[in-house]
């Protein structure tokens, strides 16, 4: 698997799991409890239990099953448009840190922190023009 | 950021759909063994089962946190480290440290000193399982500057808050080199040349 590919996989996985970074870090507000949840909670217990007897000694293959995994890492990151969506994640994630670095640059008041400021607001322009030359 | 979301949205309802469509065969045929160990075809199918019953402790953790029961939430989160991916499944890396930062995110949301370690105590578990970059990879340095930053507003002695703040932003720095070995990989670009502070 090229270097790539792998970061293909993980950016489908990301986007499947739903994990989040430095972009996206707002917490999510509680919301109310909804009547249905019990039911889905129990319908989701179900796939578990079935998954592990799967995994642990029951369920032959599927018909359908080489149709997946293949398919996941070239469309995740492989093709031009995945690559600078990833590109632009990146770039976003960067720009993000470097807000907040300088932040607590004003804040520490020392030389180490305000080169890091610095530093980090060179990364930023050169992701965020990696960004916007992706694809163009 | 429109552009960002919609092909996430996009690539995970693929995604979504690749897992769905063989999952919902499975479970019709009955073997003689499980699947794990198996050859290349239940090797496939394996990871598909591993990814979807990961999907399903997580999205248990997600109702259980609608209700308030954020101590059952993170037990449904551990769950899914205990699942057997199949040998050298490369999945299995992404969705244990996908795991490992949630329960990082889960553990700072209970507050306190106490919090903020089992926070860090995650991160570093999930430091050490990574064996490449992935932006599950850097977002547990975010997660670590979260800890960071919750300990700086937590503690009143200036010092700590200071050394608090100093950690943050050094989370942050680590974030970024990962999302710039990230970038230059994506572009196709050669490594950087290492320097003395890693960057």
């Amino acid at each position: 698997m090229t270097r790539l590919h792998a970061l293909g996989l993980s950016l489908g996985l990301s986007s499947l799991l739903g994990a989040t970074g430095c972009a996206h870090q707002a917490p999510q507000a509680e919301a109310p409890s909804t009547p249905s949840s019990g039911g889905e909670i129990a319908t989701l217990e179900r796939r578990i239990a079935s998954a592990k007897t799967s995994l642990h000694g029951g369920v032959s293959r599927s018909a359908s099953s080489e149709a997946a995994p293949a398919s996941a890492p070239s469309a995740a990151g492989s093709g031009p448009y995945g690559r600078c969506d990833a590109v632009c994640q990146a770039a976003a994630e960067i720009c993000t840190c470097h807000r907040r670095i300088c932040a607590l640059a004003d804040d520490l008041k020392d030389g180490r922190s305000a080169d890091s400021c610095r530093r980090s607001q060179r990364d930023c322009e050169d992701a965020g023009k990696g960004c916007a030359a992706c694809g163009g | 950021m429109r552009r960002l979301i919609g092909p996430a949205l996009r690539l995970g309802s693929l995604l979504g759909a690749l897992l769905l469509l063989p999952l919902s065969t499975v479970g019709c045929q009955r073997a003689a063994s499980g699947l794990l160990g198996g050859g290349a075809g239940e090797s496939t199918e394996a990871v598909l089962v591993a990814l979807s019953e990961a999907r399903a402790w997580q999205r248990r953790a997600d109702l259980l946190l609608l209700d308030g029961d954020l101590p059952g939430a993170i037990h449904s989160v551990q769950e899914v480290l205990q699942i057997p991916f199949p040998a050298n499944a490369p999945e299995a890396e992404d969705v244990r440290l996908d795991a490992h930062l949630r329960l990082a995110r889960l553990h700072l949301r209970t507050g306190g000193e106490e919090g903020e370690k089992k926070a860090l105590a995650e991160v570093e578990k999930g430091r050490k399982i990574a064996t490449r970059d992935s932006f599950f990879r850097a977002h547990l340095e975010n997660v670590a500057a979260d800890v960071f930053r919750a300990r700086g507003e937590r503690v009143t002695d200036p010092t700590e808050k200071k050394e608090a703040q100093r950690q943050e932003l050094e989370a942050h720095e680590r974030h970024i080199a990962i999302d710039k070995r990230l970038l230059r990989t994506l572009l196709n670009l050669p490594p950087e040349p290492t320097k003395g502070d890693g960057r």
